[in-house]
């Protein structure tokens, strides 16, 4: 129960909070002096306007780690949520619970459910904060664009912290998160290499789709549904929602997969990894 | 005795696996920026070559032509300052070792000299490797050579008004070398900073998980970058962004150098305090 309760918290807390931030920093009204849903829903993955997605030059690769930072503070507060039972109390933990695949199952849920929570909370208040700066409108486009996001955000946010709470059964929490936010600003920064190589079209395409950091750009993606792919614009070729749908969804499963198999088989009887030594 | 005992950390602290992998990490970085500035100017007639300490890795003029290095330092510093020695007092509370080592040394005293050895082993993983690279830029490419990224004329208005923003702009005109080399070791000495600060959160609070210590920097320069942005807003041409101070050669907006020297002299008293609230409680849990 307290575990529920704290992950509630945790959510609720920086969901608010994230959602308050990301308003009041990068909420612009449009020249009509009003703002749509979708154009929020995109903004709160680094475009700056309406027909203006994200460029990937230097200034505007720093404003998406800026845009993701409450996603990050997140991470690291989930990162140790299953990984705390890995610690000094394991024994006292897995004693009693044998079933320990089904005692993850559970962990993992709850995460999940946290991760959702998360976003619903950070998009919701990032709406209403917005609404009660400007005049604000409600667009089918952006019903449509604000539920994928929460879906790729949720399933990115879901793989990457339970990737930070299995590496830290290995490696400590701080290593773990350094590993894992390492490699998401790194392939952040790899973003650039679009601008410098935007001429070669093939090269772009190919690129989105392997770099795991594009697929969270909203104003980047085409869809095959015309009012969604009409409201984006996208200015590059190739990337589709439902192809990153599947890369988080896939990382998602990978994850849980892999931890499954860790937590059956890894032995506790050693020492905290925390104490650092 | 508090010297002898602070430089036995600072020994055993350099030996750790925080200080080496970060070593190592940025010293891959600095070699691959170096390498690639060879490998894309070689043969290049002096007249038309950019100054050495222009192609360094901690030189934001370096942006205008190859981003995406610079861009790699700036998202990683973050994560990558606190881990040489960031963690040490929460380790060894965590071991229990803290007991061992204030009772013989007093617990205020064994805090600040825990504290002043993150410092000094930050400061040490953060400068000898940019150092490296300025030999390396000195003996490689001609010193004589003085274009600038941007590719504008020293004879250009704009250019003079780019340099006169720059931090420390009278030092860059008596020598743009002693410019680098003093930014450097101020950079290093920053990082120190920002190491020792979370060093002395460790040390006001008990954290178990510490991955949470990755939190009071990674929100202090990204708050700074915040400010930045939000003065941007207000069509303001003002940084508050700490690459903007941190980094050689930054000229994308007003500086103030005061002002920051007053926020890093409240960082060191920040530092400080926690330091000795931390020492004041007490050890048994």
């Amino acid at each position: 129960m307290r575990t529920i309760n704290s992950r509630i918290t945790v959510s609720a807390v920086t969901g608010i909070s994230g959602g308050i931030y990301l308003a009041v920093m990068y909420m612009q009204p449009t020249v009509l002096g009003n703002i749509g849903l979708s154009d929020l829903v995109m903004r709160l993955s680094g475009s700056r306007a309406p027909g203006f997605p994200l460029t990937p030059v230097i200034s505007e690769l720093l404003s998406l780690t800026l845009v993701l930072v409450p996603c990050y503070v997140f991470q690291i507060y989930m990162g140790i949520e299953v990984y705390r039972s890995f610690c000094t109390a394991s024994i006292y933990v897995f004693s009693r619970t044998p079933g320990r695949i089904r005692w993850y199952l559970g962990e993992i849920t709850g995460l999940a459910g946290a991760a959702l929570l998360f976003q619903i909370i950070l998009v919701v208040t990032a709406a209403v904060t917005a609404a009660l700066m400007y005049p604000f409108y409600i667009d089918k486009a952006g019903v449509i664009l604000a539920v994928y996001h929460i879906i790729l955000y949720t399933l990115w946010l879901f793989s990457m912290s339970l990737i930070i709470n299995l590496l830290a059964v290995y490696l400590g929490s701080n290593a773990a998160f350094f590993v894992v936010c390492g490699t998401q600003l790194i392939f952040t920064s790899l973003l650039i290499f679009i601008n410098m190589f935007e001429e070669n079209r093939p090269f772009v395409t190919r690129f989105l789709n392997l770099n795991p950091m594009a697929h969270l750009v909203i104003g980047w993606h085409s869809s095959v549904f015309p009012l969604p792919d009409k409201t984006i614009q996208a200015p590059y070729e190739g990337l589709y929602f439902a192809v990153s749908f599947l890369v988080t969804a896939g990382t998602a499963l990978a994850a849980a997969v892999t931890g499954a198999f860790i937590v059956k088989h890894h032995d506790f009887l050693t020492a905290d990894s925390e104490g650092g030594v | 005795m508090f010297i002898k005992t602070t430089a036995a950390q600072i020994r055993f602290l350099l030996k750790r696996n925080g200080a080496i992998i970060t070593f190592f990490i940025l010293l891959a970085m600095v070699l691959f920026n170096f390498i690639s500035n060879v490998l894309a100017f070689q043969g290049k007639d002096v007249i038309e070559m950019y100054h050495p300490m222009k192609l360094l890795l901690l030189s934001w003029n370096q942006t205008y032509l190859t981003p995406d290095r610079t861009l790699f330092l700036i998202q990683l510093y973050p994560l990558l300052v606190v881990c040489p020695a960031g963690f040490a007092l929460a380790s060894e509370r965590q071991t229990g070792e803290d007991i061992l080592l204030a009772a013989k040394l007093g617990n205020i005293r064994y805090r600040f000299s825990k504290i002043l050895a993150a410092f000094a082993v930050t400061m040490i993983v953060f400068t000898i490797p940019f150092l490296i690279e300025i030999i390396l830029n000195c003996l490689a490419f001609p010193l004589t050579a003085a274009g600038d990224l941007m590719n504008l004329n020293c004879y250009q208005e704009e250019y003079f008004r780019m340099t006169e923003s720059y931090l420390f702009t009278g030092l860059y005109q008596v020598s743009p070398y002693i410019y680098a080399l003093v930014l450097t070791l101020l950079f290093g000495i920053l990082s120190g900073i920002l190491g020792a600060f979370t060093a002395a959160v460790s040390s006001l609070f008990y954290i178990k998980f510490r991955i949470l210590l990755f939190l009071p920097v990674f929100a202090l320069l990204n708050v700074t970058i915040m400010i930045s942005d939000w003065f941007h807003m207000q069509n303001s041409s003002v940084s508050a962004a700490w690459y903007s101070y941190f980094l050689l050669f930054a000229d994308s907006k007003t500086l103030y150098g005061p002002v920051f020297a007053l926020a890093v002299l409240l960082l060191i008293l920040l530092t400080a305090a926690g330091a000795y609230i931390g020492g004041r409680k007490d050890c048994v849990r």
